[in-house]
């Protein structure tokens, strides 16, 4: 370009590639989806064969697991504003809206879209009566809870409440924020409910949030537990997290994610044929993130990583595992862009 | 032989400047990155890839049209087979003062990320260069501009070490200016709206853009038509899938963040701090727009007059300086204000260079985190002893820097303020002599009651 093109004609040139450039971006935003990802896999003897594909370089992690949950029919997120709720707002990052329980209940819906979930109901306290009827088993469902407070349609008997019932058949429950149990909602009112933890946990096993979140000595103590990377697990809140010391010496359970050497980010714990997990520290990203990525994984009280492969995908990309009972395929580790779900058959 | 000369462009001394300026950032930003801002374009990325665009889930808190410069550059590094953008590591949970803590960038996405920053520090300072070429005729007063930009220390700081896109509304905010003065109209509405739906700063400069217009006393109604067609365009067109999205709220929240007050603060004035200042900076640019419109100038040096308001205007946004970053739009004002209109604009350009810098290197405490974790430049150890040299000590280092960086930030404006004011009379003297008369008068009352 010469001297005299560049003076008449830069400015003119620039603005139009800026805005050309502008409007390709914005077309990748809208077209961008969780479609434009896939993974499949095949059993060959004691191996599981995967392949991948990605539009772009993302990289991969694909994990076997033994004794995991199937994919859930639908999952159920509990949220009322009719009734009582005992949760409390998380930190909004700078410039972002308030954590509050509405929003993350409408973050869920992205986050597991991302996580191949895409059944995902919002249900109310009259829904949850419904659902939990005594001749509905809760095999197969999920249920997020993160009021901090169950309503009392379920949790109707101190001793005996529905939700409970709900669970021993098969359900999984994933409870964010207090100490579940602790307290029956209504539309006026929260009810305490003394030692309410043992009925769902076995004993009072779960911290009280006393010590807060961002305490400096508690940051610098928290080390990795299991799972944790394989599932690129991020929360490490620990506030209302399960205390594995205190729970019954005969309790199934697995805790995952991270610890403070006393309580438990992630705590998953047997009930009946279904699972209780409990989600430690405030309503954060992270948080949420990890609530997809367990409820999407499958992981239950016994599950067992039984082999693990990573690498690069830039538009396919296949490999190998021992065969287990499932597969789960990651895309992008701790920036997960892709996940999926696959039962092994046979 | 002068280190620039006036025959070409791409000259022996302006070929150093470049070389340096890209050597120099490549260098600091592989090495030296503020992973709070940085750790926030891949949460952006990875939403937008994962299928939920830039409001579907939190993670991207500033209008819309950065995050599509973001989908692109994503698109292009993914194809070149950048796979891993970041990781988290549990062992600098104890970094509280990152916002999300934890989670850093590599080395790699902290290079390729410089080298998209560096490209628009060179656009916008070809377009300073464009600027005072056209104006003075002067290629080497106009490579004087280009260097000044490209190699002004705290351009670089903010790019390659903070990872911060204000050089973008640098760049079409003089865009904007350009479009005008060649008289397409629609395309400078559009240039604006995506400078304000950029970085909210240029806004304030809608009132001093409407008036050039309105003084092409023949033409203005279809330039003012046109130029309004466009910005309306523009912004339907980016606001549209938001809108459609339910998310309009969440792709300004980062200004309603600051004009709903702060829940923190008590009192109304540290309450509404930034909604009180922002309304007298609006009322300043209304004011700089008038006395503007009422300037009499030929039409020969109408675009001349309409740049130095321009630098005017740009000061007056600054009167609240805010993060070093913030500057980084008024860095090319007072390049060409020093040239082109006022020598005397070169002393707060360097002090605002200087505080600037200070500003960004506050953060150098963490900077270091990337190549600790993943080459182990430096050991851990030692990485958390250069982070509690800075941050230990109730911050004494870090809250040091920042006086001393926003201190100087502050008195660059103000002494720039203060020039300004001298072109238009207002300086000591006639503050002396408007004391002196009204003293007078005082005393002649005085007198008169005897």
């Amino acid at each position: 370009m010469s001297d005299v093109d560049f003076k008449k004609h830069f400015p003119l040139a620039l603005t139009v590639i800026l805005i050309a450039v502008m409007l390709v971006g914005e077309i990748i935003v809208i077209t961008s989806s969780h479609d434009d990802y896939s993974s499949s896999i095949s059993v060959d003897g004691d191996a599981v064969h995967f392949e991948l594909e990605s539009p772009g370089a993302h990289t991969y992690d694909v994990l076997s697991f033994n004794n995991t949950f199937d994919t859930p029919e639908k999952v159920y997120i509990y949220f009322d504003e009719d009734y009582q709720s005992a949760a409390k707002n998380g930190l909004a990052s700078k410039g972002a809206r308030d954590l509050n329980e509405k929003y993350y209940v409408q973050q869920l819906f992205g986050t597991l879209m991302v996580r191949d979930l895409e059944n995902v109901e919002v249900v109310d306290a009259h829904d949850l009566e419904r659902i939990m009827a005594d001749d509905n088993p809760g095999k197969g469902y999920a249920l997020i809870m993160l009021s901090g407070a169950i309503p009392d349609t379920v949790y109707d008997d101190e001793s005996n409440p529905k939700i409970l019932n709900w669970i021993k058949t098969g359900g999984r429950l994933y409870w964010v924020g207090g100490m579940i149990g602790n307290y029956i909602s209504t539309p006026n009112d929260l009810v305490s409910v003394p030692n309410g933890t043992t009925l769902f946990l076995g004993s009072e096993c779960v911290d009280d949030g006393k010590i807060a979140e961002d305490d400096p000595k508690v940051l610098r103590m928290i080390e990795e537990k299991d799972l944790c990377d394989e599932l690129c697990l991020m929360n490490h809140g620990l506030s209302f997290g399960v205390i594995e010391s205190l729970l019954p010496s005969d309790s199934v359970h697995l805790c995952i994610g991270r610890t403070d050497g006393t309580r438990c980010t992630s705590t998953l714990v047997a009930c009946g044929d279904g699972m209780i997990c409990i989600m430690g520290g405030d309503y954060s990203i992270r948080q949420r993130l990890d609530l997809a990525q367990i409820i999407s994984s499958g992981i239950g009280p016994e599950s067992v990583l039984v082999d693990h492969a990573s690498g690069s995908v830039n538009g396919t990309a296949e490999g190998t595992v021992m065969k287990g009972d499932s597969v789960f395929v990651i895309l992008g580790r701790d920036n997960t862009v892709f996940c999926q779900y696959h039962e092994v058959a046979g | 032989m002068r280190f620039f000369d006036d025959e070409r462009f791409l000259c022996k001394g302006l070929f150093i400047v470049i070389i340096a300026g890209i050597i120099i950032r490549l260098v600091l930003g592989y090495y030296v990155t503020f992973v709070n801002d940085i750790t926030a374009w891949v949460f952006t990325i990875t939403n937008i890839d994962g299928g939920n665009g830039l409001y579907g889930v939190a993670g991207y808190y500033y209008p819309p049209v950065w995050g599509y410069y973001l989908a692109v550059f994503a698109e292009i590094i993914e194809h070149l087979g950048v796979d891993s953008l970041g990781d988290f590591f549990t062992e600098l949970l104890f970094m509280e003062e990152m916002e999300e803590e934890g989670s850093i960038t590599t080395p790699t996405f902290n290079l390729v990320f410089t080298i998209f920053l560096t490209i628009l520090d060179l656009l916008a300072s070809l377009m300073i260069y464009w600027i005072v070429d056209y104006f003075t005729d002067d290629k080497v007063k106009a490579k004087m501009g280009f260097a000044l930009f490209f190699l002004g220390i705290n351009v670089i700081a903010v790019s390659s070490m903070g990872a911060m896109f204000d050089s973008f509304s640098a760049l079409m905010t003089l865009l904007c200016f350009c479009m005008l003065i060649k008289k397409y109209d629609f395309l400078a509405g559009v240039m604006f709206a995506m400078a304000v739906l950029l970085k909210l700063f240029p806004v304030f400069l809608i009132f001093l853009l409407v008036c050039y217009i309105l003084k092409d006393k023949d033409n203005w109604k279809p330039r003012l038509l046109k130029a309004v067609l466009g910005a309306g365009i523009a912004t339907a067109v980016i606001m549209l899938p938001v809108i459609l999205n339910g998310t309009l709220l969440d792709s300004i929240s980062f200004l309603t963040d600051r004009a709903g007050g702060s829940d923190e603060s008590t009192g109304f004035i540290s309450k509404y701090h930034d909604v009180l200042v922002y309304s007298f900076i609006f009322i300043l640019s209304i004011v700089a727009a008038v006395v503007f419109m009422r300037q009499k100038t030929d039409a020969e040096n109408l675009d001349r007059q309409f740049l130095w308001f321009m630098v005017i205007a740009v000061i007056i946004i600054f009167q609240n300086t805010g993060a070093p970053q913030y500057l980084i739009l008024l860095m090319p004002f007072l390049i060409i204000g020093a040239l082109m209109f006022d020598r005397r604009m070169y002393i707060p350009l360097a002090i605002l260079m200087i505080g600037c810098t200070i500003a960004q290197i506050l953060h150098l405490g963490s900077e270091m985190v990337s190549v600790t974790m993943y080459d182990h430049l430096i050991s851990f150890d030692s990485f958390v002893s250069l982070y509690d040299a800075f941050y230990g000590n109730g911050n004494f280092v870090y809250n040091l820097l920042m006086v001393i960086g926003n201190g100087l930030e502050e008195l660059a404006v103000l002494i720039a303020a203060v020039i300004v004011l001298d072109h238009f009379g207002i300086n000591y003297g006639y503050l002396k002599r408007l004391v002196s008369e009204h003293r007078d008068k005082d005393n002649s009352a005085l007198t008169d009651s005897d």
